[in-house]
């Protein structure tokens, strides 16, 4: 029997990163639990570098969780025990804003015959991590077709959205440059994200994004669309009384997840704008494989792999996360030994053309500068 | 420019600027991808900006698309429509 996720890797020797790469992955037996509980009262642990590291890896909130789950408040500062309590409960008021608007949006595109499917938090929040607020939600995001895009725009209209986005450094609700546009026209693998403000202080902005692909335009790599979205399934949103909305089977889930991730560690534009890879990424990965298993491990998982040609960045995801967390899924899933240890190493070239290289991803998510360790 | 393949010579200048160093298109071939050719999607924006400013035009938004970009012959087609839009 293979050993628990999570008890191999050792990130650096930090009590900081096993901390919240535990939080991350979610704790697997009653050692990981208890591992964690010391972990928290240990007297190394810098609970400042923790706070800093876990804003950067969007960890805060699952954090908390974690510690309410096993009520281990009394090994948290005092301080430092409020601002996580504060950070938990205002994730959950926010997911419930974000809950009844993807059921407003379901319902609306639903009314005008737009197919379209829920993706990432707005669905994982519920089926991975307890509907508690511990997985943080930036956006409400839906898996939709290219053509559907001006239909689409009119529905979000209707409902008082407006192309817009929230800017990075100032917080203010920015609509885009003509430049903005014309990227999005040319690169047809998102809509331009939209936004509704709403007369609430602490949540004043709903943002919406729908992807067109699960990868980006002129990727080599690719799923086709239209196929997902005759694979969806309802789920349950929590606190809502029982409304649904449509999410992507669990092998097209898992897939856009894992290709998702690779997007984000891969293409440079992401990693220049501070929005390299980071652990909830890989705990969607890890919690994911956790929860279906039994189904990912079928072979029409594997199938799917091969017929949609997507072998490479899927393993090159889950070589990361076996080597990283101790996972064993490229195994499971025979792709294991499928890549070369350069490739491995490797991400997009730079906007400049050059190649990129990374040590590990121990090193890239563990490193205290990251995204920085890419620049050449 | 009197004629749609006026245009040809002035765009395949600014086309090549932006696609990136070592590519084989030192002479443009009209016909061919523009992104099969190396421009990506960053350049791509940067590009047909220059084209605006170079012909002092704006591009209506519903004529860009990918489709613009499949080649020099349709990148010329549209700056003539719109230089055309432009005079009357």
């Amino acid at each position: 029997m293979s050993a628990p996720v999570g008890s191999i890797f050792d990130p650096g020797g930090r009590p900081e990163w096993r901390l919240l790469g535990l939080a991350a992955i979610g704790l697997q037996d009653d050692e990981q639990e208890s591992t964690f509980t010391e972990l928290l009262s240990s007297r190394t642990l810098n609970w400042g570098y923790v706070l800093e590291q876990g804003i950067r890896h969007k960890m805060i909130c699952m954090l908390a969780d974690q510690i309410a789950l096993l009520h281990a408040w009394p090994s948290v500062p005092a301080l430092v025990g409020q601002h996580l309590r504060e950070q938990l409960r205002l994730s959950c008021h926010r997911l419930a804003t974000y809950r009844a608007a993807a059921s407003e949006i379901v319902a609306e595109l639903s009314k005008r015959s737009i197919p379209a499917a829920c993706t990432k938090g707005i669905v994982l929040e519920s089926q991975l991590y307890g509907g508690r607020g511990g997985r943080y939600l930036g956006d409400i995001d839906f898996m939709v077709e290219c053509k559907d895009g001006e239909a689409i725009a009119a529905a979000m209209q209707h409902l008082g959205f407006v192309n817009g986005f929230i800017h990075r450094s100032n917080g203010d609700v920015q609509t885009h440059s003509r430049r903005d546009l014309i990227a999005y026209k040319l690169n047809p693998d998102h809509l331009p994200p939209f936004i509704k403000t709403v007369d609430d202080p602490t949540v004043p902005h709903i943002q919406v994004d729908f992807a067109c692909s699960f990868t980006w335009a002129r990727s080599k790599y690719s799923v086709p669309v239209p196929g997902a979205l005759q694979c969806t399934s309802p789920i349950e949103l929590p606190g809502t009384g029982g409304r649904m909305i449509p999410a992507l089977d669990v092998d097209y889930l898992f897939l856009f997840t894992v290709l998702h991730l690779f997007r984000e560690a891969w293409v440079s534009t992401w990693t220049v704008l501070e929005q390299d890879v980071n652990l909830v990424k890989f705990g969607d990965v890890i919690r994911s494989w956790s929860r279906w298993r039994d189904r990912l491990t079928a072979p029409s998982f594997r199938e799917l792999i091969a017929r949609t040609e997507v072998g490479e960045p899927v393993s090159w995801v889950l070589a990361h996360a076996d080597r990283t967390f101790g996972t064993e899924m490229n195994a499971a899933l025979a792709l294991e030994g499928s890549l070369s240890e350069p490739f491995l190493g490797s991400a997009g070239p730079a906007p400049d053309g050059k190649p990129r290289r990374f040590g590990s991803m121990l090193n890239r998510l563990f490193a205290a500068e990251s995204p920085y360790v890419l620049n050449p | 420019m009197t004629r749609p393949d006026d245009l040809l010579e002035p765009l395949s200048a600014i086309v090549r600027r932006h696609l990136p160093a070592g590519s084989d298109a030192t002479v443009l071939p009209p016909d061919r991808d523009l992104f099969e050719l190396g421009l990506d999607s960053l350049n791509a924006v940067r590009m047909l900006l220059d084209v605006e400013e170079a012909f002092d035009i704006q591009f209506p938004e519903s004529d860009i698309s990918v489709e613009l970009f499949s080649s020099l012959i349709s990148l010329r087609t549209a700056l003539w429509q719109c230089l055309e839009g432009s005079r009357t």
